[in-house]
This record gives C-alpha cells, sequence and structure tokens, in this order.
C-alpha cells in the first residue's frame, strides 16, 4: 500500500460519506414544517373537529405542518385577519365569498366541510309544522343573517321586514314568547334546550332548499399563488382530520376542551350526531366519503338564489370566489 | 353745609334718644327688644348668652367686638333670619317674628354685596319690589332709579355687577335695601371689603341716607373709627360666650365730618372704646 | 350722574375665531397623514381605507348614510331632551333633602358605572316598540352627567342670596325660578355638555344591541350592516358621520351655553392683563 492509495481511498470514502448524508440531509430538509396560521369563525367546537384531530393526530405534522389554530370570539373578523396577512386559512361560508367577488377581496374557497348549512330556525314545539307558517311570525336573526338566508327567506318563502325584532344570542326573547322564532344551529342550540327539559324544535333551512356550504376553508389568492403546495397539502391534512375524527372524536375532543374550557364531551357527542342525522358533512359533493369537495354547479346555482333574492348583484362571476383544484387533486374523477 | 340745614339736622337729631354712657334715657317704645337671648348651636358652641339690647326708631347703633362674640350673630336674630335658642325678641311690640309679617319693613345688607350675578344693577335693585308683585312696572322704573340716584349709580342701570368694582356693588346692594323704603336697616360689616378712601365716601354716603330717610340702623363692623364716626351708641360684645359687655352712646351732633375725627370728643370716644374693646378681648367684664 | 369709578371691561366671550386655524391645519394634517401611510404601505381598502375612499363612499352612499344620520340624530336628540327634562325633575327632588340625595345617590352612580351594553338587552326585552327602547337606552346614558351637576348647582346657591329671598319673603316658586334656577344654570350647561355627547353614545351602542333593519335604521347599523357585507369604506364613512355628528352637538352645546352665560359668567371671561 502506497500513499497515492492511501488517499485516494481516502477521497473515495469521503465522496461516499458526502453523497450519504446528502441523501440523509436532503429529505430533511424537505421536510421542515411549514407554519401554518388557521383562524376559527368562534370558539372550539365540534363544527370543528377536523382541525383538531389533524393536530391531535398528528396528521399535520406528518404532511409537514407546524399549524396554529386560532379560536375567534363573537365579535372577532377573520377575514380582516386574513387578508391582512395575520392568518392563512380562515372558515368560511358561501355568502361571505361571494360578498368578496363583489367587493375585489380576495378571499378563496378551497374546501368546503358542511355541505349542508347547520342554521336552523328555533322555535316551540308544535308551534309551526311547516317554514311557510312561519310567515308573519316574529323573528329573531343576527346582522349575518340580514346579509345571506334572510334575504332568501324573503324572496323564497314569503317573509317580511316586519318580522324582524331586535336580536341577542340569550334565549329569553325567545322563550317569553310561544309564537317567537330564533336563528340557530342545528348542531348546539337543541343540546342547550334539553339539558333545560325544553321543547324546542329547530327547522334545518337547508331542509327547505337553502344551499349554502358551511365551514368552508377559505384562503388568499396570494397564497394559491405563491404556495399552491402548501394549500393542497392543508386542504388534504384537514380532510384527512375530518375522517379521523368522525371515526374517533376522542384525541380531537381533548384538545378541543383544553382551548374552549366550556365545551363538554356530551356536546360535542350531541354534535356529532347531529350532524350525522342530518347529513351535513357527508352529503351532496361530499357522498362516497369525497369529504370537503365543491362543485361549479352548487356554486353558481346559489348565486343566482341570491341574486333572485337580491343579495347579490348580477354580473359577478362567482368563479373568482372558489377553486377547485385543490379538492380535485384529492377527488380526481 | 348751611346753618339753616345744619340746625334742621341738629334738631332732628336732638329728638333721637341721648346717652350718657352710664345709662340710656330713652323716649316711645323700643323697635325691637332682645330679652335676654340665647343661642346655642347643636355642638355646645355658645353664640350669645342672655343677650339684652333695645333699639330705638332713628338709632344708629352699632355691635362691635372680636371674632366669636356673637354679633353676626345677634344680628341675623334681629333679622329674624336666626332662631333664638332661649329669650324672646319682639319687633314694634309684637313677639311675631318679623319675617312672617306681609307688612315688615326691614333691610339687611350682607357682607358681600350679594348680588345675583346673572341680573343686571336695574334687575337687582327691582328685586325685592318684584317679590313683592304689587306694584307696576312705571313705579318699580321710578322707585329703582331714585334709589340709584341716591347712592350715585344711576347711569349704571344696565351693567352686570362683574362689570362694577367692590365699591360700585356695595353700593347697589345698599340701594337695593333702600328700594322697599325700610325702617329698619340692617349691615353686617358692609365695607369690610373696601379700601379706606371708598369706605370714608360710603360712611358719608350712609351718614346722609340715614337722614334723610330717617332711617333706623344696626350696623356691625370691625372698625372702632367707623363705628364712633357713625353711630349714636356703640354695644360692645365679649365672645366665649358671645354676651353684650358695653353700651357706650356717642353724643356728638350730626352731619358729622373731618371736623369730628379730629376733635378731642371723638379721640376720647376712641380711647374709651378701644379699653372696652381690650377688655373684651381679655374677657373681662366692664362696670357700666 | 357721572362716576369715576374704573369699571371694569364689559364681557367679552371667549373669542373661539382665533382658535378655529390651529384646529383646522390639525385635522388636515392627520388626514394627509392618514392618506400618505395607505398609499406608503399599499394598504387594500378593505383593511384599512384612506381619506380619499371614505370620501368616495360618502358621495356614493350618500343617501343611504343620510338617512341612516337622520335616524340617528332623532333618537340622540329625543333622548337628550328626555335626559334634560328627568335629570332636572330628579336633581329637584334630590336637592330638597339631604338624606334623598344622599340614598339616591349611589343607585344613580349604579346606573352610570354599569355598562349600557349589559342594560341595552333587558330594555329590549322590556320594551316593545324598538325606537322607544332605543331612546330609553340613549336617555339612561345621558342622564347621570345632568343629574349629578344639577343638583350640586341647585345646592350651591350662595347662602346670602338665600337668606336675600327669605328676608322679602319670597314664595318658594319664586326663589325656584328667580334663583335657584339661574344660579344653576352654569352648571346645568356644563352637565349637559357631556350628556348631550352621551346620548350620541347610547344611541349608537343601543342600534349595535338591537340591530333591526328595515326603515328605521341608524348609523350604528350601517357599521353593522356594511361589517357583513365587507363594505369596509362605508363603515369608515359611517363611522366618520358619527364623530361629526359628536363635535356638531358639542360645539352646539358651548355656544349654547355661551349664549346663556356670557354676560355675566366667569366661564366665559377672556382673561386680560
Amino acid at each position: 500500500m502506497n500513499v497515492r492509495s492511501v488517499l485516494g481511498s481516502a477521497r473515495g470514502a469521503l465522496a461516499a460519506c458526502l453523497v450519504s448524508l446528502t441523501a440523509v440531509a436532503l429529505p430533511a430538509q424537505a421536510q421542515a414544517p411549514r407554519d401554518v396560521n388557521v383562524a376559527l369563525s368562534f370558539y372550539a367546537s365540534a363544527e370543528h373537529g377536523g382541525y383538531y384531530a389533524a393536530l391531535a393526530e398528528g396528521i399535520y405534522e406528518k404532511h409537514g405542518l407546524n399549524v396554529k389554530v386560532t379560536q375567534v370570539g363573537p365579535q372577532g373578523n377573520n377575514m380582516q385577519l386574513m387578508v391582512s396577512g395575520r392568518m392563512d386559512f380562515v372558515n368560511g361560508w358561501s355568502m361571505r365569498a361571494l360578498n368578496a367577488v363583489r367587493e375585489d377581496i380576495p378571499l378563496v374557497s378551497v374546501a368546503a366541510v358542511f355541505q349542508r348549512d347547520p342554521q336552523c330556525l328555533v322555535h316551540h314545539q308544535g308551534a309551526y309544522a311547516k317554514l311557510e307558517n312561519m310567515k308573519g311570525a316574529p323573528i329573531r336573526v343576527a346582522q349575518l343573517a340580514r346579509g345571506s338566508f334572510w334575504p332568501w327567506l324573503k324572496a323564497r318563502h314569503g317573509f317580511d321586514d316586519s318580522q324582524l325584532r331586535p336580536f341577542d344570542t340569550s334565549y329569553a326573547a325567545l322563550l317569553q314568547d310561544p309564537k317567537m322564532v330564533q336563528q340557530g344551529f342545528i348542531t348546539n342550540d337543541g343540546f342547550q334546550f334539553k339539558r333545560q327539559n325544553l321543547a324546542m324544535d329547530c327547522l334545518l333551512l337547508a331542509d327547505e332548499g337553502w344551499s349554502s356550504y358551511s365551514y368552508t376553508i377559505d384562503t388568499t389568492q396570494r397564497l394559491i399563488k405563491e404556495n399552491p403546495k402548501l394549500v393542497a397539502d392543508f386542504v388534504k391534512a384537514t380532510v384527512e382530520g375530518w375522517r379521523a375524527f368522525l371515526k374517533d372524536p376522542a384525541p380531537a375532543s381533548r384538545l378541543i376542551k383544553a382551548n374552549n374550557p366550556q365545551m363538554t364531551d356530551e356536546q360535542i357527542a350531541y354534535a356529532m350526531a347531529q350532524m350525522k342525522r342530518y347529513g351535513l358533512v357527508e352529503s351532496v359533493d361530499a357522498s362516497g366519503g369525497r369529504i370537503g369537495n365543491m362543485s361549479d354547479a352548487r356554486w353558481t346555482a346559489f348565486y343566482q338564489e341570491m341574486v333572485a333574492a337580491k343579495a347579490l348583484p348580477p354580473g359577478l362571476d362567482p368563479r373568482k370566489a372558489y377553486d377547485l383544484q385543490f379538492v380535485k387533486q384529492l377527488y380526481p374523477q | 353745609m348751611d346753618t339753616a340745614v345744619l340746625n334742621a339736622l341738629n334738631t332732628a337729631r336732638a329728638e333721637l334718644p341721648r346717652c350718657d354712657g352710664k345709662g340710656l334715657y330713652h323716649r316711645g317704645a323700643p323697635i325691637i327688644q332682645v330679652d335676654n337671648v340665647s343661642k346655642r348651636y347643636a355642638n355646645g358652641t355658645v353664640a350669645l348668652e342672655r343677650a339684652r339690647l333695645e333699639i330705638w326708631s332713628g338709632d344708629f347703633v352699632t355691635l362691635i367686638g372680636p371674632s366669636g362674640c356673637g354679633k353676626s350673630t345677634l344680628l341675623r336674630i334681629l333679622s329674624g333670619l336666626g332662631a333664638v335658642t332661649e329669650g324672646s325678641i319682639q319687633w314694634w311690640g309684637e313677639t311675631t317674628p318679623v319675617l312672617e309679617r306681609p307688612d315688615q319693613k326691614l333691610a339687611f345688607v350682607f357682607q358681600d354685596p350679594t348680588l345675583m350675578p346673572w341680573a343686571r344693577v336695574f334687575e337687582n335693585v327691582a328685586l325685592p319690589l318684584e317679590l313683592k308683585g304689587t306694584l307696576d312696572r312705571a313705579t318699580i322704573q321710578r322707585k329703582v332709579e331714585e334709589v340709584l340716584n341716591l347712592v350715585g349709580l344711576g347711569a349704571f342701570q344696565q351693567a352686570y355687577p362683574r362689570e362694577l368694582s367692590g365699591g360700585m356693588q356695595m353700593r347697589v346692594s345698599i340701594a337695593r335695601a333702600l328700594v322697599t323704603e325700610p325702617n329698619l336697616m340692617l349691615m353686617d360689616e358692609p365695607f369690610g371689603a373696601l379700601d379706606e378712601m371708598t369706605r370714608n365716601k360710603l360712611n358719608d354716603d350712609l351718614m346722609r341716607i340715614q337722614h334723610e330717610r330717617k332711617l333706623t340702623v344696626v350696623f356691625v363692623t370691625h372698625s372702632l373709627h367707623e363705628a364712633v364716626y357713625l353711630s349714636s351708641r356703640v354695644v360692645v360684645m365679649a365672645a366665649r360666650p358671645g354676651r353684650v359687655i358695653a353700651e357706650v352712646g356717642i353724643d356728638a351732633p350730626f352731619p358729622r365730618g373731618t371736623a369730628f375725627r379730629l376733635s378731642a370728643e371723638y379721640l376720647q370716644y376712641m380711647t374709651r372704646l378701644s379699653a372696652a374693646l381690650d377688655a373684651a378681648s381679655r374677657g373681662e367684664e366692664i362696670a357700666p | 350722574m357721572k362716576s369715576p369709578d374704573i369699571s371694569r371691561n364689559a364681557a367679552r366671550q371667549v373669542n373661539w375665531g382665533s382658535s378655529k386655524l390651529p384646529v383646522l391645519a390639525i385635522g388636515v394634517g392627520l388626514l394627509a397623514v392618514w392618506q400618505l401611510v395607505v398609499v406608503a404601505l399599499s394598504l387594500p381598502v378593505y383593511v384599512l381605507p384612506g381619506p380619499l375612499d371614505v370620501l368616495k363612499a360618502l358621495y356614493a352612499d350618500s343617501d343611504l348614510l343620510f338617512t341612516g344620520l337622520l335616524f340617528t340624530l332623532k333618537v340622540t336628540v329625543l333622548a337628550f331632551a328626555v335626559a334634560v327634562l328627568l335629570g332636572v325633575a330628579i336633581s329637584f327632588l334630590l336637592s330638597q333633602s339631604r338624606l334623598l340625595e344622599q340614598s339616591v345617590m349611589p343607585y344613580m352612580v349604579i346606573l352610570q358605572v354599569t355598562p349600557i351594553v349589559a342594560i341595552a338587552p333587558l330594555i329590549i326585552i322590556w320594551v316593545s316598540n324598538t325606537f322607544v327602547a332605543l331612546v330609553t337606552i340613549a336617555s339612561i346614558t345621558a342622564l347621570f352627567p345632568i343629574v349629578s351637576n344639577m343638583t350640586l348647582g341647585l345646592r350651591s346657591v350662595a347662602p346670602n342670596l338665600q337668606s336675600l329671598f327669605r328676608i322679602y319673603r319670597a314664595s318658594n316658586w319664586q326663589t325656584l325660578t328667580r334663583l335657584k334656577l339661574k344660579a344653576a344654570l352654569p352648571y346645568f350647561f356644563a352637565g349637559a355638555r357631556i350628556s348631550s355627547g352621551l346620548a350620541l353614545i347610547g344611541a349608537v351602542v343601543a342600534e349595535f344591541v338591537a340591530g333591526t333593519g328595515g326603515t328605521q335604521s341608524g348609523l350604528a347599523y350601517i357599521i353593522l350592516e356594511s361589517g357583513v357585507q365587507l363594505k369596509v369604506p362605508r363603515m369608515f364613512a359611517s363611522l366618520f358621520l358619527i364623530s361629526l355628528t359628536g363635535i356638531v352637538l358639542f360645539a352646539l352645546m358651548v355656544f349654547i351655553s355661551n349664549r346663556v352665560l356670557g354676560a355675566w359668567h366667569e366661564s366665559t371671561v377672556k382673561t386680560e392683563h
């Protein structure tokens, strides 16, 4: 063995080391977690189960995402948080995305978790058999509703502004007046009433032709353009989270309760039962396990309904409100 | 002042009760009779103890004494504003409180001008007449102008109190006191806040008005000069408890002027009263 | 009759004219800075509109905003009137007896410090007519300064003046109208200035809570609605009108107060050297 051959082997060994080191290092670099900020539309609850399941069960981690979920109070404006750059994804609903189109705000829905809106009309049990019977009844709806399902109720079902009463989130006025109708959520109010032994019913708007998506995953045009992979990974991971949550809510529930101390297992269970009973998540475009799916047809039809209800001007391009590429990646056919 | 007027004034003065410092010679019934009046406050302070005083028509009586001797208290009692704890007081021979008599003709001049700052001089002076409500506009106008001219402020009817000097405001206050043509005027250190020159001028004005209108005046002051100059009788009071310790008649003819201020008589009265006041300050009694 | 006395100068009211220029200059300066910031940071109109965007919205939505302004003004003015009448009446009662005043005042203070947002929903439940509910809420908000200041004023009548009125055997009514009310006027206006602004705040808060739409909607409702519809410039335009109303109301109260008190009260004298 001479010096040259020793040096030659050393060089070879060194090169081999470098190659294997690089082979190890590169994949690790490709998997460095990316920061993602998400804002919910209210306090943590079962309706946000997918996010928390993905967090609790390491699904986001697996996709290389370091996700931080922020709850938002009743007056919180998660749209502003997102368009000002503080948030990457927010919870939304169809009407807001279409409003954004009208105001040239670059908000885009990339997936829809709830195929049917949990919005319902709470009333005393037996007071109203059909939606039509509520015409002329006193009704309490929030400001948000004035811009979404209320104009639709007026146009499609003959309701009128004279029915409107001042709204606040308590049930006091509702309980005092047997004729009163108040907006509610099919996944929530029933639980409160059952606990207090009150006989109330809730009429689901989605059963009466209301076709809005709910709990959509919204983001900005900029993020889609600059980092489509991030968006795709986030949507994929969140949908997986929802599957996990619907199978077994336990890990997510722990996280939900940790973030929202007011929440209980019973309430989560109730919400999930209602989701299943009314087919809020796994139905319509999401049938066949295609959670989060959206369609052109649905968006267009909803936009037309809102134009007819004079809640939106005609002549807008509803396609600016959503982007199907990510759900198409998940569900190719 | 010419002799005729002088004589007239002296004659008028002759009808006033004469006094010699030892006792009082009086004529007719007193218009105010204060009989062993005491005033005690809830916290135990004795503002007045068994005060006795008589005021006759035409008197110019000055109450003088150290702080806390009860002179202002006594004056308020004379006006009917102050309640009495013990003893009695009669006005014009009756014990009915004077403020309850619809025809009472009493006026009070406070230490400060006590004008309504939001009203002009005219309204301020007209107030007593307006409160009575029985006179017509023209009569009120006439009476107000009359008294304002009397105090030398005829040109200031439309001024606000804020626009007047301290002396002028005081004169407005006196004018208001005179507008109801009272027969009894009670004055609580009215010139205390004014400078000496204004004070002397107002002293002379007051003397003149008192004689023109035949007023009875009860006057409270800290100033011995003022007391001797103006009064027909000086009542010296002492403190703790508040009480009357001496009454000294000022037996000098009216009208009084600078001559009186420089006279030996004046000096004598000043000396005597000074001594009385000293004794009062020390809490001693003085033999009558 | 000539008077040798040197009387003080006639009352001169505080001269607002001399301060108009600096006030406007500061305002224009702030607006310029705002516009610069928006342009420099390329802030989109739905995050922070600049003053020009707000102006555009004011012009474009002028019908809606004007109707809203009128409604809010109606509620405010009515609430202020109620607060004044009720407040003065209550202060009369309270000024009659120390015991009464001391027993009632703590409850008035409680009413004052309890946030109106907490009370408003209750009132809306009890009062069926929305407009009346709004006026009620705004009146409650505006009530305290009037009661507090006026009671103080009625008690602050110079004791010698009160004695004077007693000497001249003034009736209770005469003492009230000629003396007490007049003496309490400066205090009243001090309270009224604050109260007018509070009436506006109360009207706006009430509407935020009540939020009925239709023909009965004021500026606060427009803010809510614009928020939901993501029309941010209109939101700001509405906000601007509310501020403007507050300023105008205050200025109006100062003007009236100067006119009434001008001739004689210390607060309107220009200090001289």
